[in-house]
C-alpha cells in the first residue's frame, strides 16, 4: 500500500470514529428541560416560603425533580432507539448523572431528614455536585460551555456560603441560566442546524 | 524502517465497508444494523455479507433480537476484533512513517 492510501485510510478511520462519537453526544435538550424544572422548583419553593408553607417544600422538589427523572429516562430510551448506536461516552455520562442524582437525593433530602445538618447548606452541596456533573460531562463530550458551567457552579457554591441562608437558593438562578440553559440552547441550535453536534 | 518489516494488512479489515464498520464499532459499545447501513452507505445485502465475514473471523458479535415485533440486529466488536483493528491501524501508521523516512 502506498503512503497516500495509508494516510487516507487513517483519516477515514478517524473521521468515522469522530462522527460516531458526535452523533451520540445529544442535542442539549436534557439541559434545557432540567433548567426549566429546577427554575420552577426554586420559584415554587419561594412561593411556598412566602405563604409560610414550609412543610410542603420537599413535595415541590420531589414533584419537579421526579418529572425530570421520568422525562430523562423516557427520552434516553427513545434517543437510543432513534440513534441506533450506544457509545462508551453515553454510558459513562448516564452513570455519572445517575450517581450525581443519588448524591442530590442524599445531600438534599436524606441527610437533612436524618438530622445530619439543617436545610441551610443544601444549596451549597447541590451546587458542588452539579458542578462535577457538568464539568465531567463537558470533558467527555468536548462541550466547552459545559465545562465553564461546571466551574460556574463551583464558584457559585462558594458565593452561596457568604449569602444569607434564606436567599441562598436564589444564587441557583444565574447558575442554572448560564450553566444549564445557555449551553443547552447553544447545543440544541447546533444540533438542529447540522443534524449533529459540532465542536465550537 | 524498511518495507520488509511492515506486516501485511489484514485482508478481512482491508475493505471500505468492513473498515467503516469496525471504525464505528471501536468507538461504540454496540450499533444497530440500520445505523451501520446509514453510516457506511451499503445496501442491506452488501452489509450483511460484510458483517458475516467479520463475524466468521471472530471480529464482531451479531445479536438478533426483537424490538416489539420488529427484528433488531445489534453488532458489537469482540476483543479479537479490537486487537485486529489496532494492529491494522499500527500497520497503516508504519506504512506512513516508512514512506516518510524514505
Amino acid at each position: 500500500m502506498e503512503k497516500d492510501q495509508a494516510y487516507e485510510e487513517i483519516r477515514y478511520i478517524r473521521d468515522m470514529i469522530e462522527k460516531t462519537r458526535r452523533s451520540a453526544a445529544g442535542s442539549g435538550s436534557y439541559l434545557i428541560i432540567w433548567a426549566v424544572l429546577v427554575m420552577i422548583a426554586i420559584i415554587g419553593m419561594h412561593v411556598l416560603e412566602a405563604f409560610k408553607l414550609y412543610n410542603w417544600i420537599w413535595l415541590d422538589w420531589i414533584v419537579w425533580m421526579g418529572l425530570g427523572v421520568v422525562f430523562t429516562m423516557v427520552s434516553a430510551f427513545r434517543a437510543q432507539r432513534k440513534n441506533g448506536v450506544r457509545t462508551y461516552a453515553m454510558t459513562t455520562v448516564s452513570y455519572l448523572w445517575s450517581a450525581c442524582g443519588v448524591a442530590f437525593l442524599l445531600l438534599g433530602f436524606v441527610f437533612p431528614l436524618l438530622g445530619l445538618y439543617s436545610w441551610e447548606p443544601i444549596s451549597v452541596f447541590i451546587s458542588v455536585v452539579a458542578g462535577v456533573a457538568l464539568f465531567v460531562s463537558g470533558g467527555i463530550f468536548h462541550w466547552n460551555l459545559l465545562k465553564w458551567g461546571g466551574l460556574l457552579f463551583w464558584v457559585g457554591s462558594v458565593v452561596m456560603v457568604f449569602c444569607p441562608a434564606e436567599i441562598r437558593s436564589l444564587v441557583f438562578i444565574p447558575l442554572i441560566l448560564f450553566g444549564y440553559l445557555l449551553p443547552g440552547i447553544v447545543y440544541n441550535r447546533k444540533y438542529r442546524t447540522h443534524g449533529e453536534r459540532h465542536e465550537s | 524502517m524498511s518495507p520488509e518489516t511492515i506486516p501485511e494488512l489484514d485482508p478481512v479489515i482491508h475493505s471500505q465497508v468492513r473498515l467503516a464498520v469496525l471504525s464505528i464499532l471501536i468507538a461504540s459499545e454496540s450499533a444497530e444494523f440500520g445505523y451501520l447501513k446509514e453510516r457506511t452507505g451499503a445496501t442491506d445485502g452488501n452489509l450483511s455479507v460484510h458483517l458475516t465475514k467479520l463475524e466468521k473471523s471472530g471480529f464482531v458479535l451479531i445479536r438478533k433480537t426483537f424490538s416489539g415485533k420488529k427484528p433488531l440486529t445489534t453488532v458489537s466488536i469482540t476483543e479479537k476484533g479490537r486487537e485486529a483493528f489496532e494492529k491494522y491501524l499500527k500497520t497503516l501508521e508504519q506504512i506512513v512513517r516508512s514512506e516518510k523516512s524514505k
